[in-house]
């Protein structure tokens, strides 16, 4: 959690830059709310309250803000809308309704019995037809133009979006053009072939979706994130992990607290980085709570999995973890209670790139009533092979040879290429004061207060990463050779 | 409209509205779950009980706060019942394709359905094939026809459906519509299939105003060999 200061003052300046890059609209002044999802307008039908995500990088669909998606049919000039005009501020006015299962007659499995609309009714800015842009919402093709309608299908996601009420005459692209996320598609109006509609993009999520089968998703969350992202209002990426490894912690971007989130506690001031995550073990087969920090890995190889453990918070001698690497997924187990500090889980295979995750999850075993407490604070990645750390990470360069290795997120914000992950140089190296057997427990990757333990978790499905912790070793000597001869090349420099 | 229950802002999530205001810090971006637990109220399905420490002062009483959920499970391709596809009848007659077409649908790395009537076959305007699928855009008369395959599969094991939901998935096809743009959904081979049908005169024209159009379509439609896209 060190980090969370140098995000707020991240935050602050983005905040800031984001509003001077904004173009000035009266809405912009507002702060943006919405409300929950599956709450529609009173009257409107039954929503589905779900929060995910469905497609998590997309842009937003209309150029820019502010936006306003609400209700047609139940809004003001709606045919249910109880009188006034389509263009009476109401309309043009936050917070957001979703209508996504809004009445209609016809099937959305995901909706309350089995009906609904299907998509979102979005408002560009003002109440004016051929001004607000649509724009393509990731990279794809546009696969159809229609009467009233735009396909375009992602390339990364695999997900169609959909566009009405485009006005034809306006139409930038044509079936067959590749565009790339943000591109101008063309402007919003209300052309619905012919019998005019109110002014507003209906935009929809199509995904191949298990367990449902082919089917359209709630668009609202999405829509939620990536407006979010157009305001400016800061949304860290999650940051690569580099060759030479690094500490993903749970105060950065690439942690994510998921499913029962409100279960989930904070503890500020012990574990890696000054914060820890705890909540309650508990017997039922599914997972209520669950947490993941995200592992993207700049080069591909074998490392070393460890997790942080605070004794005061790892009561569960079965803590149960599932690592997504190179492909795979398997499920580890972990005695928190072995001891405190940096834990193996392992050595295992992954890929450059993202995808790969390690989560841990609430449903151990363990009975509820005996209140054993699981705890998710820091993952530690340690590549297994001789390659040296980077020369430049961003980061300071180390203080001593005999000095650990200093926690450099918090110390210039500025400088911070990569958010959420610590660069980790591994244990202090090989020459210094402390003993190689107090290297390889006790560092701590910056906080420098808590003890390590080697004993592994147990797998469950067995990987073709099987670690050889001696070797680490022959690491370490690599490691602080290098740190001397980088540090050396700075002095002569 | 009137005012919901509770409000949702850009970085604090979503609360029951309440009097304080929220801190500048949690506008900042720090995630509301974590400085704000929110024991009691918690909407917690299984009775998850409340942690007895680590709460913050003044919370207790406030409601569940909850943040975007980003998905947990995997996107993965279909694993595709080649025997059934080569089973299936009817085959497209693929002279129907140019030799261009045929060429770019055999790349697709899933069993290839279009409309097996040849005079629809004509008005294809566009074929695409991608890492994820495949489609065909036919504008007929009057009509726009979208014909595509899936094969990339998202995966959400959190998803509950309700009971007529649930029905739904037992039919061997659904049938939406919005804006009068009518979409038959349906799984076949192991991966996802879809028509939709667009009509110039949405209101007035019985192929979107109807079912009839689309099931008919369904009902037509043939599997091109597309030996040698085969894995």
């Amino acid at each position: 959690m060190k980090t969370s200061k140098t995000n707020i003052l991240k935050g602050a300046c983005w905040a800031m830059l984001a509003m001077l890059a904004l173009p000035v609209a009266e809405g912009n002044a507002q702060e943006f709310t919405y409300n929950p999802p599956g709450t529609l307008v009173p009257g409107s039908g039954t929503g589905r309250e779900d929060y995910t995500v469905y497609v998590p990088d997309m842009r937003y669909p209309i150029e820019t803000a502010p936006s306003f998606p609400n209700s047609q049919v139940w809004g003001r000039g709606g045919s249910q809308g109880g009188g006034g005009g389509q263009c009476d501020a109401q309309n043009y006015s936050y917070p957001w309704w979703d209508n996504f299962c809004e009445t209609r007659s016809w099937d959305v499995p995901m909706c309350p019995g089995g009906k609904g609309h299907q998509g979102q009714d979005i408002r560009p800015a003002t109440c004016e037809k051929n001004v607000h842009w649509g724009v393509a919402a990731e990279d794809g093709e546009i696969t159809q133009i229609g009467t009233y309608s735009v396909y375009l299908e992602g390339t990364a996601s695999g997900t169609r979006h959909r566009y009405l009420h485009m006005e034809p005459s306006t139409l930038v692209v044509s079936v067959g053009d590749r565009v790339t996320k943000g591109q101008r598609l063309g402007k919003i109006s209300n052309a619905f072939g012919g019998t005019p509609t109110t002014i507003h993009l209906h935009y929809d999520l199509y995904q191949n979706a298990s367990p449902m089968g082919p089917s359209y998703v709630p668009t609202y969350m999405s829509l939620v994130t990536s407006y979010e992202r157009l305001l400016g209002i800061p949304q860290e990426p999650c940051a690569v992990v580099p060759a030479a490894g690094g500490v993903v912690d749970d105060g950065g971007p690439c942690f994510r607290l998921k499913g029962n989130v409100a279960s989930w506690r904070t503890e500020e001031g012990p574990g890696e980085g000054g914060g820890l995550r705890w909540t309650y073990a508990w017997e039922d087969a599914d997972e209520d709570a669950w947490a993941e920090w995200l592992l993207d890995l700049e080069e591909a190889g074998e490392y070393k999995v460890e997790v942080h453990v605070v004794a005061e918070y790892g009561k569960s001698t079965r803590a149960r973890y599932e690592l997504t690497h190179a492909g795979q997924t398997e499920e580890l187990r972990l005695d928190m209670t072995a001891g405190a500090g940096w834990r193996e889980l392992g050595t295992f295979n992954f890929a450059a790139g993202g995808e790969q995750s390690l989560a841990i999850f609430d449903n151990t075993g363990d009975p509820l009533a005996d209140r054993v407490q699981i705890v998710a604070d820091a993952v530690r990645l340690t590549p297994k092979s001789n390659t040296p750390p980077p020369e430049d990470m961003g980061q300071p360069p180390t203080q001593d040879m005999g000095t650990p290795p200093v926690d450099m997120g918090s110390t210039d914000p500025g400088m911070d290429p990569d958010p959420g992950v610590t660069p980790d140089m591994g244990q202090p190296p090989v020459g210094n004061n402390t003993t190689p057997a107090a290297d390889m427990n006790g560092g701590s990757g910056g906080d420098g207060g808590s003890a390590s333990t080697s004993s592994c978790a147990c797998r469950t499905v067995s990987s073709n990463g099987e670690g050889a912790p001696g070797g680490l070793l022959a690491l370490l000597g690599l490691l602080g050779l290098s740190l001397f001869r980088r540090r050396r090349d700075d002095d002569a420099a | 409209m009137i005012g919901a229950v509770a409000i949702c802002t850009a970085s604090l999530g979503c609360q029951p509205e309440q009097d304080g205001e929220s801190t500048r810090e949690l506008s900042l971006g720090i995630s509301p779950a974590a400085a704000n637990p929110t024991p009691k109220e918690s909407p917690t399905p299984k009775e998850h009980p409340t942690p007895a420490t680590g709460e913050a002062p003044g919370t207790s009483d406030e409601g569940p706060i909850k943040k975007p959920l980003y998905p947990r499970g995997k996107t993965y391709k279909a694993e595709i019942d080649w025997d059934a596809a080569s089973a299936y009848k009817p085959k497209l007659d693929a002279s129907t394709l140019s030799t261009e077409d045929h060429d770019k649908l055999s790349k697709a790395q899933m069993p290839v359905l279009l409309p097996s009537d040849n005079a629809l076959l004509e008005k294809v305007t566009h074929y695409s094939v991608r890492e994820h699928g495949y489609s065909a855009s036919l504008a007929p008369q009057g009509h726009h026809i979208y014909v595509a395959g899936i094969r990339t599969v998202h995966e959400y094991p959190q998803i509950e459906l309700d009971k007529a939901g649930d029905k739904l998935l037992e039919q061997p096809y659904r049938i939406s519509r919005t804006h009068q743009i009518v979409t038959l959904s349906f799984s076949r081979f192991g991966v996802g299939y879809t028509i939709d049908v667009e009509c110039a005169k949405p209101m007035d024209d019985t192929r979107c105003t109807e079912d009839g159009y689309i099931e008919k379509l369904y009902e037509s439609l043939a599997l091109l060999d597309t030996r040698g896209g085969t894995p």
